[in-house]
């Protein structure tokens, strides 16, 4: 799940850049270059804001990391050099949640509603107890330590690997792995009613 | 006996990042024990109540923002909230340094001297009380 066609190489992101038209970068170029940004927040703005939502279960806090994480790469893209363009997103993801952390140190348990998503939903019936649903899964990924819920966020929205997560947290894998196990245990208790164990 | 997979190792399982040894051991013991069967399916179930969770709609502000990123940030309501009352507490306080000073309040130095006077008139200065030397 999760895994991009090139794998996790040297340059696998040129595939990823690959299906959006236009988006490859000039041949011995560096990356993205600044004229395709439109490109780029097009692609990425649902993808930063989804992983802010995450990471703080709030609108307006994501609203504000997302806009900070954009800026920062709008800034970065000229210094871009070839090589993991998603990776730098997420560590930049990361490190605006971090900051944002530090510096509001209040622990924002409200948990605001679920924004609208991207795919359209089946049925109305079926979207309002899902939304439900949704909102109690968050409210649990958000009382969890926010180390365990970077590597959860990574690991089970961005479907990222324990390997690719290490690189992005610059930790080493084996405390993915631990960190990932601590969180998803919190979370077996936490949602323990809706846990389903199969027969 | 067969020892119980340890938690980490299941997580792991889950996510396809146990080690081939791992899964081989793991296989083996989940053939006779329910109890790891059963906390195994648990976890996994977890991993796909987080993973079920939609991709979301960036809202407007933050696309136009991103794709005009050289013009002021747009401020949330409530950051907007914080920096108005934080430009009302700079003009308070500026007010308070501008202005003008009240006159100062002279002590009443004439009567408070004329009290004195009269007091040590008639008795001893308090010099003369302080530093009397007993005897003299």
């Amino acid at each position: 799940m999760g895994t991009w066609p090139g794998g996790w190489t040297f340059g696998w992101w040129r595939a990823c850049w690959a299906p959006v038209s236009g988006l490859t970068d000039e041949p011995g170029g560096g990356g993205p270059d600044a004229q395709r940004w439109p490109d780029v927040v097009a692609r990425y703005a649902d993808v930063v804001y989804t992983m802010a939502y995450r990471l703080t279960g709030n609108d307006e806090e994501a609203r504000d990391v997302a806009q900070d994480v954009l800026l920062r790469l709008h800034r970065g893209l000229g210094r871009y050099e070839e090589g993991n363009f998603e990776g730098w997103l997420y560590r930049t993801t990361v490190n605006v949640f971090r900051d944002r952390l530090r510096k509001t140190k209040r622990r924002r348990e409200d948990v605001t509603a679920e924004p609208p998503h991207a795919v359209a939903p089946e049925s109305v019936e079926q979207e309002v107890t899902r939304t439900e649903l949704r909102e109690v899964v968050q409210r649990a990924i958000s009382s969890l330590p926010p180390d365990y819920r970077e590597v959860i966020v990574l690991r089970d929205i961005e479907g990222r690997s324990y390997e690719e997560i290490a690189e992005i947290l610059d930790i080493p894998s084996g405390t993915v792995r631990s960190r990932i196990h601590r969180g998803r245990e919190a979370l077996r208790s936490l949602l323990a009613p809706y846990v389903e164990a199969a027969p | 006996m067969n020892e119980h997979i340890r938690s980490e190792v299941m997580s792991a399982i889950v996510d396809g990042e146990s080690t081939a040894e791992e899964r081989r051991t793991a296989d083996v013991h989940l053939q006779g024990c329910a109890e790891c069967r059963r906390a195994l399916s648990e976890l996994s179930s977890v991993r796909d109540l987080v993973s079920a969770l939609p991709r979301l709609e960036a809202p407007e502000e933050v696309v136009q923002a991103a794709l005009r990123p050289g013009r002021v940030r747009l401020l949330s309501p409530r950051r907007r909230l914080v920096a108005l009352a934080a430009a009302a507490a700079v003009v308070v306080s500026l007010a308070g340094v501008v202005r003008p000073p009240e006159p100062e309040a002279e002590p009443p130095v004439d009567a408070f001297v004329a009290r004195h006077v009269g007091v040590s008139a008639g008795n001893q200065s308090a010099g003369e009380v302080l530093f009397a030397v007993p005897g003299r």
